[in-house]
């Protein structure tokens, strides 16, 4: 009788551990369900599979356990001509009803997932496999969590007669040493915020950044100008925010003064062109070089090299006629809308051609 | 003989009518029977979001099933799931199906029906309102809201929006590109910003192009009757809105000089606050709160007339005593100036105050 307890208790134990081991492998305090997404508008991969997606609808950050961790050495071309076209069909209908928010590709996995926004306003996850095949990304009972951005909540619960809600805007995202960066803008008033998210989210409130930097096209020191994109660095064993905004100065940020509720100094190292909104910046090596490149609205892309960022020790401070600082090239590729990483040396695009085709394709490594 | 006459007739009035009944149980059973192979489209909130397919058209597996858009040129089965719901098969594709188009179902290779989603009886949307809403705006307006009937399409607003200046020319690089556009929770109210490069003086932008809008002078802001809503219909009219610039604004709003009306005790008088100079529709809306004497908040309703004229209803009487109004320092005039700060500054060089909130004290009595 005795043996038979023992060998009950040996069995609960065994189940218990089970379970505990199966919770270990879950450890970003993820929960199972049905995230309530409104819109994607900003896409970014966090560590191990994670995929965060920036719902500005919500004013929130969703961080979604995509399992989709295969790893792939060697990541085949993306390519796919008309790419509105092919989606558009793809989800019954034309391109014109269809809206690519953003994309990003998996480290891991290398494989592109999309963001979509249909005309109804359906937000639609998206992904491209390794033989360009359009696949839905199902977003039902998965492992997510997320944060709200909107610290605000109590000017927007004093709309009493349910007015449409503030809306914080966001720009982009990015993943860095456990910290989730937001960059993002409000449709009320003329701010900009810059948020630094510790991941595992934690519920908790972070109050934004206000950055401070200096504004050569405009000659003055300003905290409002919204960031459009940005990425993360190295310069001296210290970690850096690479920030662009609209207008186009290229703005250094030290990580270790990104503290909630806090003023950080920016170091403004290039001015790269008014009149511009930059889309999206990525790092790539080229022949074991670092390179910054830049996708850009109304200006050709543009690639800066690390080793100038590095040497570059002052900040523009006088104000600036066309472009300044840190020497940039050009590239011949204008109207790239959408930039993301496929490995060290190549990008993958999504470009709008002269003759108004919606093309994605990759890098080859030598030419960007 | 009359008798025999009248049964006859009623004999023959029962056999017509026992046929006819017979006929139009059979003309039933038919029409069912070929509604029951007949192909139809499921709705949701007035967009098609499946199509019914009777298992009497299948021959095959479920799996073998695919929805195609008749008019694609790759022909890929469109995204969606397929549930077997007892006499039907229901498709539900991803996102709802286009009106207009015409979607074929196929059972592995073979074609085995078509069907046209007929376009909507609904009204075309319409443009609500422009803000602001005066004639005579500053030569630095940062920024216009549209407000529309629907949800509209987004991510392409600035194909549909034109300024124009007195001649009629359209005004290039007069608006900030965004991507996401600022479209408010109910994707029916749109922000645009005027360039703030071209707005903020002596910056090279200002210089080069020139502030987008000069005084006294007049302008026409046109939005296109192409802009469809998120079913697909088109605006019902071009819009057109004409206003003229007047002199540029660089104050900081001054609540001190408000007009505020006293409520009386004892009943729902309203209160009225009357700025003196126009501000932000939207942000007047929500940045003013009642407080009573003991910092509670005041419940009521809000009404804004002209981005001057700020209106606020309780929902319970007035009580002698004194009151507070809670301003937060986010609201901003027409020039996005705020309580704090001048839009156009450098944050070095100017003044500015970091409060969060203003308050201003009125008694009630009678």
């Amino acid at each position: 009788m005795k043996k038979s307890y023992l060998f009950l208790a040996a069995i609960v134990a065994g189940v218990l551990l089970f379970a505990g081991t199966r919770k270990a492998a879950n450890p970003y305090g993820l929960t199972v369900g049905t995230p309530e997404i409104k819109s994607i508008t900003a896409l970014s991969f966090g560590p191990n599979g994670v995929l965060f997606i920036g719902d500005s609808q919500s004013a929130a950050v969703f961080a979604v356990d995509t399992k989709d961790t295969k790893k792939v050495n060697t990541a085949k071309a993306f390519e796919l001509k008309n790419i509105d076209v092919k989606i558009a069909e793809a989800l019954g209908t034309a391109k014109e009803n269809i809206n690519i928010t953003d994309i990003a590709v998996n480290p891991i996995s290398k494989k592109l997932y999309i963001a979509v926004k249909s005309a109804d306003g359906t937000p639609l996850l998206l992904m491209l496999n390794a033989d360009n095949e359009i696949k839905s990304v199902s977003l039902k009972d998965v492992s997510f969590s997320s944060i709200a951005l909107n610290n605000v909540a109590a000017a927007d619960a004093k709309d009493q007669r349910g007015r449409p809600l503030r809306v914080s805007s966001i720009s982009d995202l990015g993943y860095y040493n456990g910290k989730l960066m937001v960059s993002g803008l409000s449709n009320k008033e003329f701010s900009s915020s810059f948020r630094s998210i510790g991941f595992p989210f934690t519920g908790k409130q972070e109050d934004e950044s206000s950055l401070e930097m200096y504004h050569g096209a405009h000659g003055r020191y300003e905290t409002t100008s919204p960031i459009r994109t940005f990425s993360v660095t190295k310069i001296a064993g210290k970690d850096y925010v690479v920030a662009s905004y609209t207008c186009t100065p290229l703005v250094l940020f030290a990580m270790d003064d990104l503290k909630p509720g806090a003023s950080a100094k920016g170091r403004t190292i290039a001015e790269m062109g008014n009149q511009n909104t930059p889309a999206d910046m990525i790092w790539l090596k080229t022949d074991s070089k670092d390179f910054l490149v830049m996708a850009n609205d109304r200006r050709p892309a543009a690639k800066v090299s690390y080793d100038e960022i590095q040497k570059f020790e002052g900040s523009l401070t006088s104000k600036v006629a066309t472009t300044a600082g840190v020497n940039f090239t050009a590239l011949p590729y204008e109207k790239v809308m959408q930039l993301d990483k496929l490995d060290d040396t190549r990008a993958v695009l999504i470009q709008k051609k002269a003759n108004g085709d919606l093309d994605l394709w990759t890098s080859d490594g030598k030419n960007i | 003989m009359v008798k025999t006459f009248k049964f006859k007739n009623l004999k023959n009035t029962r056999l017509c009518f026992k046929y006819g009944l017979v006929f139009l149980l059979l003309a039933f059973f038919a029409a069912c029977k070929k509604s029951e192979n007949k192909l139809s489209i499921v709705y949701a909130k007035q967009f098609p979001v499946g199509i019914q397919i009777p298992k009497g058209l299948i021959k095959g597996a479920i799996d073998d099933l695919k929805v195609i858009d008749q008019n694609a040129v790759a022909k890929v089965s469109i995204l969606g799931v397929f549930k077997d719901q007892d006499s039907i098969v229901l498709f539900k594709p991803l996102i709802p199906l286009t009106f207009g188009f015409q979607y074929q179902i196929y059972d592995g290779e073979k074609l085995i029906g078509s069907i046209q989603v007929p376009t909507p009886k609904n009204n075309a949307p319409k443009i609500v309102k422009i803000y602001p809403d005066v004639d005579t705006i500053p030569e630095n307006l940062l920024k216009i809201y549209i407000a529309f009937s629907k949800p509209m399409r987004t991510g392409e607003s600035l194909n549909y929006i034109t300024l124009l200046d007195k001649k009629g020319d359209t005004m290039r690089n007069v608006f900030l590109n965004l991507q996401p556009e600022l479209w408010d929770t109910t994707g029916k109210v749109l922000t645009v910003w005027l360039d703030p490069g071209r707005i903020k003086r002596d910056l090279i932008l200002n210089q080069k192009l020139g502030n987008p809008l000069k005084t006294a002078q007049a302008y026409q802001l046109v939005i296109s009757p192409s802009w469809k809503d998120h079913q697909g219909l088109a605006l019902a009219k071009e819009y057109k809105r004409k206003f003229i610039a007047g002199k540029r604004d660089d104050q900081i709003p001054d609540v001190k000089k408000w007009l505020i009306s006293r409520p009386i005790p004892n009943i729902r008088s309203s209160l009225n606050i009357t700025t003196g100079e126009y501000l932000d529709h939207y942000l007047l809306l929500e940045s003013i709160e009642v407080l009573d004497d003991k910092g509670k908040t005041v419940r009521g309703e809000v009404k804004v007339n002209a981005g001057e004229s700020w209106m606020f209803t309780p929902k319970q009487n007035w009580r002698k005593g004194i009151y507070q109004l809670k301003i937060d320092n986010r609201l901003e005039d027409l020039a996005a100036n705020n309580l704090n700060r001048v839009f156009d500054r450098d944050v070095r060089k100017d003044k500015q105050q970091n409060k969060t909130f203003t308050y201003l004290s009125f008694k009630v009595e009678h």
